[in-house]
């Protein structure tokens, strides 16, 4: 390790690896942090360990998670320099970082700095939140991957959000018991999401893949109770039954695992603790960095990729992090003038049917088209 | 709480929780190889006194942290076992282990 960077990656998820691989071709000193084990971030937890030595897991967990193959891969053989298992724990104004790693704490400089921290399950407290037994739905998903472990015994699912459903999906495909889903989406959000729906046509694979989801579920027998209130575990030491209401009905399943997921934020600790103003998204509610349409914070040297910024996927993640990585060469005098955007090349294996690769590299262009128009919002 | 989906391809490891060996499997957690054993909870808190397990499995809520090789409040979630781990419960009181 050197005693400075040019470029500082925090996070090796979907951002922060293609932001290391673009920089690197621009001959720009880069170093990659992260807390994990291996590279992938959650969406591609333990990407190479599950590969191989669980390939009946990687097959479950199907293209989406598979789409990072490559992308570590490349990432691995451009000989970037990375520490796996680095904690940061604090950043210094001048430019300066410490991480914790075996251990021991060491210190790093940067002259530019990329937070690609990724998102965290949005946590939901609700009565008996802390009982073993209760966890995140997003959580089990990334325990598939990095362990390729489920929960042995009977699930109950709840909240509302794609990944509550692909979770679900998961784990039915792994055969885990699911003895319910509770969905605490409001029928009168329908209504309100109505408007929205010629819009969302546009994007119209995305809800396609939802109502594929809803239908495993629903064809596995699993019943779905829509509108719930009043959710709460309970149990002594442990979680021993999942307790509801549902059209002014208390119910209970007894469960030894409660799975709650009511989407996810951005990981906002890094460009907090830097002061990067901040600002309030209402229709994703969450508090989020501030943002140019390059990732530039308000923090001078300091910029944001992926999910930490805009929840909006590993796609775009992976987009803004070579836009970052343009950014920071820019700024950094590696390339001169920034004269045309060319969407970064597909890391995805074209193997299946022409039409799917027709049909995933435009919904590509319109990701990137709609990061940007994220990334606008914000200004 | 947890079951192992199918066994791995990677080698089988011992590692030791509270002195008692449990069997775990290479390129799993270390809070995944103990729940899968059996374990229910991995910490108590240090105010109620109650039973905590892992929540997140990704580094954020510090339910997993337990004494590993010697050295306290790791993030067992986060680390990989290794043969021969000496894994402990955290010592209930502030202060005791460090």
């Amino acid at each position: 390790m050197k005693e400075i960077y040019d470029l500082l990656i925090i996070g090796a998820g979907p951002a922060g690896l293609a932001a290391a691989i673009e920089a690197a071709k621009h001959k720009i000193s880069v170093l990659v942090l992260d807390e994990q084990s291996e590279a992938g971030g959650q969406i591609y937890r333990s990407i190479r360990t599950t590969q191989s030595l669980r390939p009946e897991t990687y097959a479950l967990l199907g293209p989406d998670y598979q789409h990072g193959e490559n992308l570590e891969k490349t990432f691995r053989e451009a000989g970037i320099e990375f520490l796996a298992g680095a904690s940061v724990w604090q950043v210094e104004p001048d430019r300066a970082l410490h991480f914790l790693r075996n251990g021991k704490s060491q210190k790093v400089s940067y002259r530019r700095l990329l937070a690609a921290t990724g998102a965290l399950e949005r946590p939901v407290a609700i009565p008996g939140w802390t009982l073993p037994g209760v966890m995140g739905a997003a959580a089990a998903d990334v325990l598939l991957k990095s362990s390729g472990a489920v929960p042995s015994g009977k699930v109950v699912l709840a909240g509302s959000g794609p990944l509550l459903w692909l979770a679900a999906s998961r784990l039915v495909s792994a055969e885990v018991k699911i003895l319910a889903v509770l969905e605490t989406t409001k029928y009168a959000y329908y209504l309100q999401a109505l408007p929205y729906l010629p819009q969302a046509l546009r994007a119209a694979e995305y809800l396609l893949k939802g109502l594929r989801l809803k239908r495993q579920i629903r064809r596995a027998g699993i019943p779905v109770f829509s509108g719930i209130r009043q959710l709460r575990a309970e149990g002594a030491q442990k979680l021993e039954a999942v307790h509801f209401d549902h059209r002014g009905q208390s119910k209970n399943f007894e469960a030894e695992t409660l799975l709650i997921h009511e989407g996810i934020v951005p990981n906002t600790q890094l460009t907090r603790q830097l002061g990067c103003e901040h600002r309030w998204y209402e229709r994703q509610r969450y508090w989020h960095p501030l943002l140019d349409e390059w990732g530039n914070s308000s923090v001078d040297g300091v910029a944001v990729a992926g999910d930490g910024g805009i929840v909006a996927g590993a796609l775009i993640a992976e987009a803004s992090g070579h836009l970052s990585a343009l950014e920071a060469a820019f700024q950094l005098g590696a390339i001169q003038k920034i004269i045309e955007i060319r969407p970064p090349k597909l890391t995805v294996k074209l193997s299946g049917i022409i039409k799917r690769c027709v049909l995933f590299w435009n919904s590509y262009f319109r990701q990137i088209r709609k990061s940007s128009f994220h990334l606008r919002r914000t200004l | 709480m947890l079951k192992r989906l199918r066994n791995s391809k990677g080698k089988n490891i011992t590692i030791w929780f509270e002195e008692k060996p449990i069997s775990a499997q290479e390129g799993e957690s270390v809070a995944s190889a103990l729940l899968c054993a059996g374990v229910e909870d991995l910490r108590t808190a240090p105010l109620s006194g109650a039973s905590r397990a892992p929540y997140c499995w990704m580094g954020v809520c510090f339910e997993c942290l337990l004494e590993i090789d010697g050295q306290p409040n790791r993030q067992s979630c986060l680390i990989p076992v290794q043969e021969g781990m000496r894994i402990r419960r955290p010592a209930l009181n502030f202060g005791e282990s460090a």
